[in-house]
């Protein structure tokens, strides 16, 4: 008997451990990326299940560092809205490329669930989503990262999109909602439907320009023969290179100082009348040293300070093709004294640097740079309406209320401005164009359009299949 | 007791900074302190401007370096005149504050403009003090005659015991830098402390007369 009672109680023992794992292991699961496929140097989706846990929030800490400059932690904070039940909560989270991904959820005070992702996943080549009963016909075809994914756990956010090459549904699975599938293309990513995909009447409505190629904003449908990972490739526009090339074109610069000499004049001044002050003696003398001593206070305060100690400039890029597009907004910050900087928007930074994104009702993107440093910060991209087409002429047409300026078409003419519900003029001389818009231009499919609307710029893409 | 010998102390103070050597260590002081504006204030646009940096550390010692002259010799002087010179010494440490001032619009530093103008009359008060205290034991051991060499020795030494303990109490290099809420409590004490005595002097001075 009491031999039973000890095996019971070794076995108990051994069991505890693996029972309290199960506990854990239900309060909460995260998944980042698209089933646990994360990819590097994108917005990736996140879906927190959390099952009878309080509010709290969930921390990922991403170290972007090296061994020359250390830890560079980029946070995402996700408030948990808990209770009890399970609840589902999604949004989409920036990854950099890790050197270790840890994440953690606390909740009441505790961390209630805990995990980590390896190094090795910190792959940054885009994924092949695949909706279909029979996944494994596509991985073979595409050779690259493909994932099986059910049509419900699809978002109907383009930022979710951003590091997908191809979304392929077949219909044996079931079919996305039309916003997903919608999101997807305006991401850039290349939707492939299959015939048997076309008789549902979610597809249906989204083929009205027929078969083969619907481009919508930086991607598009498919319906065809279906493409292999090199044409997958050359379809995708790369947005990155774009936005590089674009962010690389503005940025602020330095505020302007007073001259040396100017500096070396006022001071000279200055100590001579203090010193003539001083001469002076007495109460005038006094007198003289303080209104001298406030009126060269107040100059030196007000001369050379800039207008304010963290310059912030937003620009936007839209690529587009038809009235749907894909906008993201640039921020440049230029802060002189050293300390946090940010933007109260969701946005990453385009270099490794400090930060920390705080998601929820008001979100922020906040970066501590040393003084005197300049940085940009990119929002996470989504679908916003074209303000530039391209017409049945190949001719760029204003789609919005926006007089457009700097008018160009890639290998062909360009115009002042282009104003919307008048007729486009005769073309002017292109002129000497600036390098950096130049080098921007040169990215873009010939036969495409961009245009400036103030500090932002607008492309429509030529629509025709690019493989 | 203090605010009655006040004006007379003002008094004699511009009368210090009028004639005699003060007005030449004063003009020494700006020059140098300009001097060094000049040389760190960016020579075009688009560079960092790291001037207040520079000037603020500068700044700083040399006004301690001339307070702490200045207090080595003024125990030797009748209270009226080492009063006068306490006041024209702190005087002549707040005409450097524009200087300073123009660099920190300029840098636009973290540390908030305030502190040197809170900083710079206490602290040239208590390095006033800490000089009075270095000449008396200068004096005892019969080492005036290294008083130039004394000076800076005791601004090294600050810098090094304050490196040592890890704080900003002492020493005005770190602490034209930062704001140090012991730094200036410390020297506004000794300079309170340095306040007291010298009135004290005076006093008992007037009371024998």
């Amino acid at each position: 008997m009491i031999g039973r009672l000890l095996l019971g109680a070794v076995v108990a023992g051994l069991l505890w451990p693996v029972a309290q794992a199960q506990v854990g292991g239900r309060l909460a699961e995260v998944e980042i990326g698209f089933r646990g496929v994360p990819v590097a140097e994108a917005w990736n989706p996140l879906r927190v299940t959390v099952r009878d846990v309080g509010s709290g929030n969930l921390t990922l800490v991403a170290d972007q560092g090296n061994l020359r400059d250390g830890e560079i932690p980029w946070t995402t904070v996700l408030p948990i809205a808990g209770g009890a039940g399970i609840r589902v909560i999604e949004a989409d989270v920036y990854l950099p490329s890790w050197r270790s991904l840890v994440w953690s959820l606390e909740a009441g005070g505790a961390i209630v669930a805990s995990g980590a992702l390896p190094r090795e996943a910190a792959d940054r080549r885009r994924v092949d989503l695949v909706v279909s009963a029979r996944p494994g016909s596509v991985a073979e075809r595409l050779a690259g990262r493909v994932v099986d994914v059910p049509p419900s756990l699809l978002p109907a956010r383009a930022a979710a999109y951003d590091g997908v090459r191809s979304l392929w549904i077949d219909g044996s699975a079931g079919i996305p909602a039309a916003a997903a599938i919608t999101a997807a293309g305006v991401a850039g990513a290349v939707v492939v439907l299959s015939d048997a995909a076309l008789s549902d009447p979610v597809v249906a409505p989204l083929l009205a320009q027929g078969l083969g190629w619907t481009p919508i904003a930086a991607g598009g449908w498919w319906v065809g023969a279906a493409p292999d990972g090199p044409a997958l490739a050359s379809a995708r526009v790369d947005l990155s290179a774009y936005l590089a090339a674009f962010a690389g074109a503005g940025g602020l610069a330095l505020p302007r100082t007073v001259s040396s000499s100017a500096v070396a004049v006022a001071a000279s001044i200055y100590v001579l009348l203090v010193v003539l002050a001083w001469r002076a003696g007495g109460v005038p003398g006094l007198l003289t040293w303080g209104v001298l001593l406030l009126g060269a206070s107040s100059l030196a305060w007000s001369a050379p300070r800039p207008a304010s100690p963290t310059l912030v400039e937003t620009r936007a890029l839209q690529v587009s093709v038809g009235d749907l597009a894909w906008r993201t907004e640039v921020h440049d910050l230029l802060t002189l004294p050293a300390g946090e900087v940010g933007v109260a928007r969701v946005a990453r930074p385009a270099a490794a640097v400090v930060g920390r994104l705080s998601l929820g009702a008001v979100p922020s993107t906040a970066l501590s740079l040393p003084r005197w440093r300049g940085t940009t910060l990119v929002e996470a991209p989504r679908a916003a309406a074209a303000v530039l087409g391209i017409d049945g002429d190949g001719l760029p047409a204003a789609l919005g209320d926006r007089v457009l300026t700097d008018v160009r078409i890639v290998g062909g003419g360009s115009w002042a401005e282009l104003v919307p519900g008048r007729a486009l003029g005769a073309p002017r001389d292109s002129g000497t164009r600036d390098p950096l818009v130049a080098a921007f231009e040169e990215l873009l499919p010939a036969g495409s359009v961009w245009a400036r609307d103030g500090r932002d710029w607008h492309v429509a893409l030529a629509p025709g299949v690019r493989w | 007791m203090v605010n009655a010998h006040l004006p007379m102390a003002i008094d004699g103070s511009l009368e210090r900074l009028r004639t005699g050597d003060l007005p030449q260590y004063g003009l020494l002081l700006l020059a140098s302190v300009t001097v060094v504006l000049v040389a760190t204030w960016p020579a075009r646009a688009g560079l960092a401007n790291e001037s207040w940096y520079a000037v603020s550390q500068a700044r700083s010692v040399l006004v301690a370096l001339l307070a702490l002259g200045y207090g080595m010799g003024l125990a030797t002087e009748a209270p009226r005149r080492a009063a006068s010179t306490a006041l024209a010494v702190i005087l002549l440490a707040v005409s450097t504050l524009p200087l300073e001032l123009f660099a920190h619009a300029g840098s636009a530093p973290a540390t908030p403009a305030w502190w040197a103008w809170a900083a710079t009359p206490v602290a040239a008060a208590g390095h006033m003090v800490f000089g009075v205290l270095l000449g008396a034991v200068a004096r005892r051991l019969r080492l005036m005659v290294l008083a130039p060499l004394l000076v800076p020795a005791f601004v090294a030494g600050t810098v090094m015991v304050d490196v040592r303990l890890g704080v900003t109490l002492l020493n005005p290099l770190t602490a034209a830098l930062q704001v140090s809420a012991g730094y200036l409590a410390l020297h506004a004490a000794v300079a309170l402390f340095g306040a007291v005595l010298l009135a004290w002097r005076w006093r008992r001075l007037e009371v024998r007369a």
